[in-house]
């Protein structure tokens, strides 16, 4: 991907209508801050100034701009091979228990190999929690969609059984329930001193390429795609279709545990029950918004850590509740997933290049 | 997310067949929020009157959040309640945590926004309270009902005598009994649970000599610790069938399950921590009262400490009835069953609490 590719009026064209989806979501949001009696201007220059400007603004959207890349790249996996896995907050939950749990009970490793063991070991709490929808739909062809809601529901009592006050990873000598604390060693490293940033930052942005290259450059990548265009065609060109669907599952998974383990890892160093609140939901949105495309992940990914982490600075000041970001977020999506809207709106010439697919689905069972 | 199928139907070809009318609305709806942009701007927030130095407050809640008609609630109320005092020259506000890792993070912010005072609600934010209050020695920080061993002289523990309020809910309950028999259905066995239950007891006691008193304490859990409901109303449903009439459920979602199975039998029963009639409305049917922690008036007197420079200096703030920081709850439904004559009771017992000439019998073991 090169600059001029970048700004081929192709691709131009293609970016246009994500930002200006996000344009008329702000927009959207503001009437309904207007309709609270509220501000919409400085609601959002709080929100601005909450996410960049205030002290530690930028790191900590940094830091909340993390698992939405793991979390976005795995749900676009997904998309790419006809998956649609909304489970990937359940598989950041096991890959934060994974996680932690090499990260505190291994005992004498250096940094330098404690570190990428609880890493993997995350994704590979993901992969499996994950295999299993992908393991059912093949054989059975039950939907994905269904299963990985519920297996999310599972992921959560089974997190709260483990951690909570007596559960076999619970920390004993603590009067609130979570696990120990990770060893030293098994800190992701803080890249600026006196902030909360650290070198997930590296991992997220070596995982962007390397997911490109696994989709764009490899036989896997091939396998998935083909059976997400066409499952029936890639059945007659003698690619096992189910056994690509438990891979993209797991590997999809494998991204979700990762972010798991990053957040385990970097930030808190501890897994308390409730770990998470949302970022795997969110970040189906964020491949959404991206178009499942891995290098426009992280803008997108981007976009949702600063409204993130400006929402709190936006409520403090202007009593705007924080939850108006969900406004923001809910009617990108229906920008995005409605861009008649958008073309009407701003005018814009119907370009015929490839409607998204965003969820094509294997022709089987629909819900 | 709830249909894939609509999903890739509707970025096909899409709106052929919809009005345009719709959509106008929509972009004159987006040219109205930019006109407004551009003429809004400024704008004052609610400062206080120049006459004293301004106070700012700020409240971390816990993932419970504000609307959690509970322990974050009543400590929002106890902050807007300092702020609606115009002597103490107050200025608040409060973030909500969405999930732990942004307890650090919140408590930051007010720290960075130069505030004078942070007050953070229960024992999920303890660590994070603590290490704040180390690092900012500047900034007083107070922590609804939790206690430190050693904390640092900025910070303080905001906590209560269950002991009297439990004693308070057993003394209605003693007079309230038809069957002579109370119960309790209680958590583990931790110093606060057990302050509830010796009051509760020995209040029921102080009114009725003769009452038989039922209960049981949770058994450690694993998970199920303080949180599982369908223990505590078979263990309701049991004391119920020895005759008890009025059960009180001290043990967060464990009590709760106490609460249901009153309901359930129609008998009475007795809430904790917090006015449950306004947080638990399930129970709202058997509810005569609430052994109450008085959390808005425990993060009022702190603030007014802080601004005051009344500022404890042993880490801890200790409320109880003679400072007004523990009590009954209103009596709701009941109002109108329980006798003028109990409610004088009632009364009387707080009044001795609050002057020391009663004891509720609690002695630490």
């Amino acid at each position: 991907m090169t600059w001029r590719r970048l700004f081929r009026p192709a691709a131009v064209a293609l970016a246009a209508q994500p930002i200006l989806s996000i344009v008329c979501g702000f927009a959207v949001a503001g009437l309904a801050v207007l309709a609270s009696g509220a501000d919409p201007v400085q609601a959002f220059s709080a929100l601005f100034q909450g996410a960049f400007t205030n002290p530690r603004a930028f790191t900590e959207t940094m830091i909340a701009t993390l698992p939405y890349i793991f979390l976005g790249l795995a749900v676009a996996l997904g998309f790419k091979a006809g998956l649609f896995n909304i489970g990937a907050e359940g598989q950041f939950y096991l890959g934060a228990v994974f996680g932690v749990f090499i990260g505190y009970s291994v005992q004498g490793l250096p940094g330098i190999v404690h570190v990428p063991l609880a890493l993997l070991a995350g994704m590979l709490g993901g992969f499996l929690w994950a295999a299993i929808p992908g393991i059912i739909k093949a054989r059975t062809g039950a939907h994905e969609v269904i299963i990985t809601i519920m297996l999310n529901y599972v992921a959560f009592q089974l997190t709260d059984f483990l951690i909570n006050n007596r559960g076999p990873l619970a920390d004993k000598t603590s009067s609130a329930p979570r696990t120990p604390f990770i060893q030293h060693a098994a800190q992701l490293p803080i890249l600026i001193p006196g902030t909360r940033l650290h070198a997930g930052l590296f991992v997220a942005l070596v995982a962007i390429p390397v997911v490109w290259f696994l989709l764009s450059r490899t036989t896997v990548g091939f396998q998935i795609r083909t059976v997400g265009l066409n499952p029936s065609a890639a059945r007659a060109a003698g690619i096992s279709v189910g056994w690509t669907l438990v891979i993209t599952m797991g590997i999809s998974g494998a991204l979700a545990g990762l972010a798991g383990a990053d957040e385990v890892l970097g930030v808190s160093h501890f897994m308390p029950p409730s770990f998470s609140t949302g970022y795997g939901f969110d970040s189906i949105a964020v491949a959404l918004l991206a178009k499942s495309n891995p290098w426009a992940i992280l803008p997108a990914a981007f976009l949702f850590g600063a409204m993130r982490n400006g929402a709190t600075f936006m409520q403090l000041q202007t009593q705007v509740s924080a939850d108006l970001i969900s406004i923001v977020q809910a009617t990108v999506i229906i920008f995005i997933a409605a861009p008649a809207i958008i073309r009407w709106i701003f005018r814009l010439r119907h370009t015929p290049a490839a409607p998204v697919q965003l969820a094509k689905t294997d022709g089987g069972a629909t819900i | 997310m709830d249909d894939s199928g609509r999903l890739s139907l509707v970025t096909r070809e899409g709106g052929r067949s919809m009005r345009h009318s719709r959509f106008r609305f929509v972009s004159l709806g987006v040219v109205s929020v930019l006109l407004l942009a551009a003429c809004g701007g400024g704008g004052t927030s609610g400062s206080p009157a120049a006459s004293c130095k301004t106070f700012k407050v700020g409240l971390v809640t816990d993932v419970g959040k504000l609307s959690d008609k509970s322990f974050n609630a009543n400590a929002w109320k106890g902050v807007q309640d300092a702020q609606a005092d115009s002597s103490l020259c107050v200025q608040a506000h409060f973030i909500e945590s969405n999930q732990p890792t942004d307890y650090q993070k919140n408590i930051q912010t007010f720290v960075d926004q130069k505030y004078d005072m942070v007050v953070t609600v229960g024992f999920l934010l303890g660590d994070d309270t603590l290490a704040a209050a180390k690092a900012n020695p500047g900034v007083k920080m107070a922590i609804v009902d939790f206690a430190y061993d050693s904390p640092p002289p900025n910070l303080v523990g905001l906590v209560f005598k269950e002991d009297q309020a439990g004693f308070l809910a057993g003394a209605l309950a003693g007079l309230m009994t038809k069957s002579g028999t109370i119960a309790g259905v209680y958590g583990l066995k931790i110093p606060p649970v057990e302050k509830y239950r010796v009051g509760y007891e020995n209040g029921a006691k102080y009114t009725n000599p003769s009452v038989k008193t039922l209960g049981i304490y949770q058994p450690p859990s694993g998970a199920k610790s303080f949180n599982d409901p369908d223990w505590g109303k078979a263990r309701a449903l049991d004391f119920f069938g020895q005759g008890a009439d009025i059960v009180f459920g001290a043990g967060g979602n464990t009590g709760n399950g106490a609460l249901l199975a009153a309901v359930q039998q129609n008998k009475q029963c007795v809430g904790v921590d917090v006015d449950q009639f306004v947080s638990y409305p399930d129970a709202d049917p058997c509810l005569i009262t609430s052994a109450e922690k008085h959390i808005a008036v425990a993060v009022k007197t702190a603030i007014a400490d802080a601004v005051k420079a009344q500022w404890p200096s042993s880490g801890l703030l200790v409320f109880e009835a003679k400072n007004g920081g523990v009590g009954i709850s209103a009596y709701h439904n009941f109002d109108g069953k329980i006798s003028a004559d109990i409610k004088a009771k009632i009364q009387d017992i707080l009044k001795k609490l609050a002057d020391g000439s009663l004891q509720t019998g609690y002695t630490a073991s």
